[in-house]
């Protein structure tokens, strides 16, 4: 018996009545005579004899030296690698994203430069690498000192935690990958809204929750590591985007192509995305493209970023086409909760995608409440509670595990195959509904003299003046009890295909409307 | 108001919570404002749905829904929050029980493995999910591994012991004793089927009977409601013919003033003497006891026959305030052997010479006894009214019956058609009038203030009324059971 582990435990075994006790290398016990494991370990004995003495001889060997930064790269890399695989042009990783990587590291010190300011500020030469896939590490910078090795698996992790230096830095964290693999995706003019992008992200189909679990062996991660590299939420859009400027801005991108009619990204195309995703009828698209000639909002110079231009405003294409598609549908039907029996389709349209939504909503919470957070390597936050931590990892193994054979489900749930579309409508197998496509809008335009309008002939819109010229904050919180119910309703239906909140589509809504109704162009 | 930096100082505070004593210092020095402004983690907010979702599954029994939630749930258990940590393993034990109990697959390795995963999961719950465990063995009939489960938690010793889990570990202690005698009984009974000169010499028996008598022992010395596990030390020392000592057992149970007040302790005692054949002066001095505490008692209809049979006068005036008292109650109202009890003590009462002073004072209670028991033969069914009628009518009989040597009170008549009854109360200073009809079937028969097919009743509070007068019609000769 390891008397000196099992710390003369001797109660007799289960299953043979043997005492002589062993331990596996999970640190759990095991009988030696028959090799029954039992649940007991040796945190239960052995939590007081921890000193901190014993600290250094148990910093894991077999690893290699690597800094933050480095672990960015590999993350970067393997969304590169993931957006690849979904339909993305394979330039966007081997040019493009690499590209702004250097550019970012460039911009705010850490490599590609005369003086990199890591660890300790000591001057280091890091020349430029022709291979992409690993950065080498100067000699002199090994400077740091053991004491701080021991609490992380990267080199610089205290470093990189003082919250004061990486403020001003604009050091890497886990929503700036997206918000740099955005960027990359809008060089590119990719199809890939960020509305997309961040629905990828949750659908777990772009690495960014557990992503550690893809770094090579050699890279261990722990300690203080935990907090750059474990996300435990997906980032909202609004911070992707207040990310992406900001990253705009301190690499000091020039301006991007331009977006044009025939560009993915161009509204006219990607209102036609929803509108079919919301079960409109296709006819609707032209009225839209015909409000977005008199918002001006489909030029190339409303539509393309220029970081250092004077608007520095990142457009968001996915919110625009929405509130064009709103903007239109007001129009034509006012949505105002009163107006009736003409508009008779848009009744038959709410009944068939109402209930469609409701049942989407449902299915969308049911799947985020069986969403799986926790790797299947635990990382380690610090080395007291390593076996507490691997214990508590098998624990929840073997729970799943048995609870998995009970209902007769497997462990593994194939998350269902990445589309751009969230409903199907038709007649097929599985349809949310039937299409309503095909309906024809005429009888909301008549003619007068020889040109034709709108029947409808009201508008409503709540306030549009900004309150502050700078920082209009939303209000739809406080106007929503006195909004129509149908707006709200239809609010609530893009923001849903989106993922974003209602008072951001609603703000996005009034701007559509400022440019209508005041003239383009005017505040 | 900033959301990015309450959104990137998210990582920060969670991963921060579980660093060492001197950073928890420094940590508590920062603002406050930003900490409360962090919004919920997407971890978090999946295990709250989670667990709203297995709380709506399992309050609408899709049990298989509900297993496959609490596999997704079972992740929380790695939440990097101590408090959190706490109530998740709690959590996912007892809902994890239920869930394992109501699932038609589940099999009792399922439930063993549960058990001894969340035993481990953090030291506040051992001893519960311990007791717990062997709970479930035993009613599955495995007492062996009932046994073992808890010696283990006997001599499991971890930090510092709190109140409650040294409650917890005497009450294991107990149940070590009771499952000796559990394990003890099935030995008896196995042997007994081979014969009876095995019996005696049974040593493995004698072992468990030796063991469950030293813990039951510990365990009864000390005060508190062991009922249980005197019953079943009584078994074993009846079983050994040590009469005395199981006596001392149960006087000590009862009498002891330490111990909290149990009428069961009583009911014990009394079961013993009688199968052993005491006396019944013993006998009712142990129910005496009983009747004090719980007047409503089931075996109080055998002291009220206890107390008929012996000859001492003071115990049938007793008997009678006990039976009154007794049919006082709800759940005695509508049992025919109390009535019939009440009805055998009347009987007696009514060849005593003291029963004029008695029936003066009972007057009064009778009435109204006999106004309740009217009120339930009206309730009752078709089968059970004659059975009330007749003791209706007898014990009106009785009472008129001692009326007619003098007193002026009640006068009664009776009726034969018992469903029309009258009754009229006369209280203290004023008349409280009550009828009571039913469509009769005699027209001829008149009698005054009579309200034909009025089936209508007021009765007023019963107030100690001195004087009840009482008119039933005059067929009292016609006294005969008749619905």
């Amino acid at each position: 018996m390891d008397e000196d582990l099992t710390e003369g435990y001797s109660e007799p075994c289960g299953q043979c009545g043997n005492v002589c006790w062993g331990l596996t290398d999970a640190e759990q016990f095991f009988c030696k005579n028959c090799h029954n494991v039992i649940e007991r370990t040796k945190d239960v004995v052995d939590s007081s004899t921890y000193s901190a003495n014993n600290r250094i001889s148990h910093f894991p060997s077999g690893g290699r030296k690597w800094i933050v930064c480095e672990g960015f790269q590999f993350i970067l890399k393997h969304q590169a690698e993931a957006l690849v695989g979904l339909g993305v042009c394979p330039e966007f990783k081997k040019k493009v994203l690499w590209n702004f990587w250097m550019r970012y590291l460039q911009k705010t010190r850490q490599a590609y430069t005369k003086n990199p300011r890591i660890t300790n500020g000591s001057p280091g030469d890091i020349t430029s690498d022709s291979e992409p896939e690993s950065l080498a590490l100067n000699e002199s910078s090994e400077a740091s000192d053991g004491k701080l090795s021991v609490c992380s698996g990267s080199l610089d992790a205290a470093y990189y935690s003082f919250a004061k230096e990486s403020k001003s830095r604009h050091l890497m964290t886990m929503p700036r990958t997206l918000a740099l693999c955005h960027l990359a995706l809008l060089w590119m003019r990719e199809a890939i809204t960020l509305a997309d992008l961040l629905r990828l992200v949750s659908k777990r189909h772009v690495p960014y929750i557990n992503v550690h679990e893809h770094f090579p062996e050699e890279m261990k991660i722990f300690g203080k590591d935990c907090k750059f590299f474990i996300a435990e939420s997906i980032p909202s859009y609004r911070m992707v985007h207040r990310e992406a400027s900001l990253l705009a801005k301190v690499m000091e991108l020039p301006t991007f192509p331009p977006v044009s009619q025939d560009c993915l990204l161009h509204p006219a195309l990607l209102c036609l995305r929803y509108t079919m995703d919301a079960n409109l009828p296709d006819e609707l698209h032209l009225l839209v493209c015909k409000v977005m000639e008199k918002t001006a909002m489909g030029n190339d110079f409303f539509l393309t970023f220029d970081p250092a231009g004077p608007k520095q405003r990142l457009p968001c294409y996915d919110l625009q086409a929405a509130a064009l598609i709103i903007v239109t549908m007001k129009l034509l039907f006012k949505l105002d909760d009163q107006t009736e029996c003409k508009m008779f389709s848009l009744r038959r349209w709410y009944m068939s995608v109402q209930p469609a939504l409701e049942s989407a909503r449902e299915r969308e919470e049911q799947a985020e409440a069986r969403q799986a957070w926790k790797s299947k390597k635990p990382v380690v936050p610090n080395l007291k509670n390593k076996t507490l931590v691997l214990k508590r990892r098998r624990v929840v193994e073997q729970l799943q595990s048995n609870f998995h054979t009970l209902t007769g489900s497997t462990m593994e749930q194939q998350p269902p195959a990445p589309s751009s579309f969230l409903f199907l409508w038709g007649t097929e197998e599985g349809a949310d509904g039937p299409s309503l496509h095909h309906k024809r809008l005429a009888f909301l335009m008549e003619k007068k003299g020889r040109a034709r309008c709108l029947v409808n002939r009201k508008y409503w819109h709540p306030a549009l003046r900004l309150c502050h010229p700078r920082e209009c904050r939303e209000h739809f919180l406080e106007l929503e009890s006195s909004l129509p119910r149908m707006y709200v309703w239809l609010l609530g239906l893009f923001s849903f295909l989106l993922g974003v909140s209602q008072a951001q589509l609603h703000g996005e809504v009034i701007q559509v409307e400022r440019r209508l109704l005041r003239g383009k162009g005017m505040r | 108001m900033d959301d990015i930096e309450a959104e990137l100082n998210i990582p920060q505070a969670q991963a921060e919570s579980e660093s060492s004593e001197d950073e928890r210092i420094q940590k508590t020095l920062k603002p406050p404002g930003l900490l409360h402004v962090c919004r919920e983690s997407g971890f978090h907010k999946s295990v709250r749905l989670c667990l709203k979702a297995m709380r709506d599954a399992m309050l609408h029994h899709r049990w298989q829904e509900a297993a496959q939630y609490l596999a997704a749930y079972s992740q929380s258990l790695e939440d990097s929050t101590t408090q959190k940590q706490l109530i998740v393993s709690e959590i996912i034990w007892r809902l994890g029980t239920e869930i394992l109990y109501h699932h038609p697959n589940s099999k009792l390795e399922d439930f063993n493995a549960l058990y001894e995963r969340m035993k481990n999961s953090g030291v506040k719950n051992y001893a519960k999910i311990c007791l717990e465990h062997s709970f479930h063995l035993l009613l599955n009939g495995h007492f062996h591994e009932s046994k073992q489960q808890l010696s283990v938690a006997a001599s499991w010793r971890y930090g510092k012991q709190s109140a409650t889990q040294s409650l917890l570990l005497k009450l294991i202690h107990a149940y070590c004793g009771f499952l000796d005698y559990f394990i003890w009984c099935m030995k008896r009974s196995s042997v007994a089927k081979v014969g009876e000169m095995m019996l005696l010499s049974n040593r493995e028996m004698h072992t468990y009977f030796r063991q469950a008598s030293v813990t039951l022992q510990q365990i009864i010395s000390q005060p508190g409601v062991w009922d249980p596990f005197i019953l079943s030390y009584i078994d074993m020392l009846e079983f050994y013919n040590d009469q005395e000592e199981a006596l001392n057992v149960l006087q000590n149970y009862a009498y002891n003033k330490d111990y909290p007040a149990n009428p069961n302790a009583h009911v014990y005692l009394y079961q013993f003497l009688k199968r052993h054949n005491a006396p019944n002066i013993k006998l009712i001095r142990t129910l005496k006891v009983l009747c004090s505490l719980v007047p409503s008692h089931e075996l109080i209809l055998e002291y009220c026959s206890l107390l008929l049979n012996s000859d001492v006068q003071e115990d049938l005036q007793e008997a009678l305030g006990v039976a009154m008292n007794l049919l006082d109650y709800t759940s005695w109202k509508t049992n025919v052997n109390a009535w019939n009890c009440l009805m055998n003590i009347l009987k007696l009462l009514k060849i005593i010479i003291f029963k004029k002073c008695i029936l003066y004072e009972m007057k009064n209670q009778i009435a109204f006894v006999v106004l309740k028991l009217t009120i339930i033969q009206d309730q009752a069914s078709n089968g059970e009214r004659p059975i009330y009628s007749k003791i209706v009518s007898e014990i009106l009989f009785q009472i008129h019956d001692s009326e007619k040597n003098g007193t002026k009170y009640p006068e009664l008549f009776c009726t034969n058609n018992t469903k029309k009854v009258q009754f009229f109360f006369s209280g203290c200073s004023s008349f409280y009038t009550g009828t009571y009809l039913h469509k009769r079937r005699n027209k001829d028969f008149m009698t005054p203030n009579l309200e034909y097919d009025r089936p209508s009743f007021f009765m007023v509070t019963p107030l100690p009324t001195r004087r009840l007068v009482l008119f039933i019609d005059s067929r009292l000769a016609g006294l005969q059971p008749q619905c």
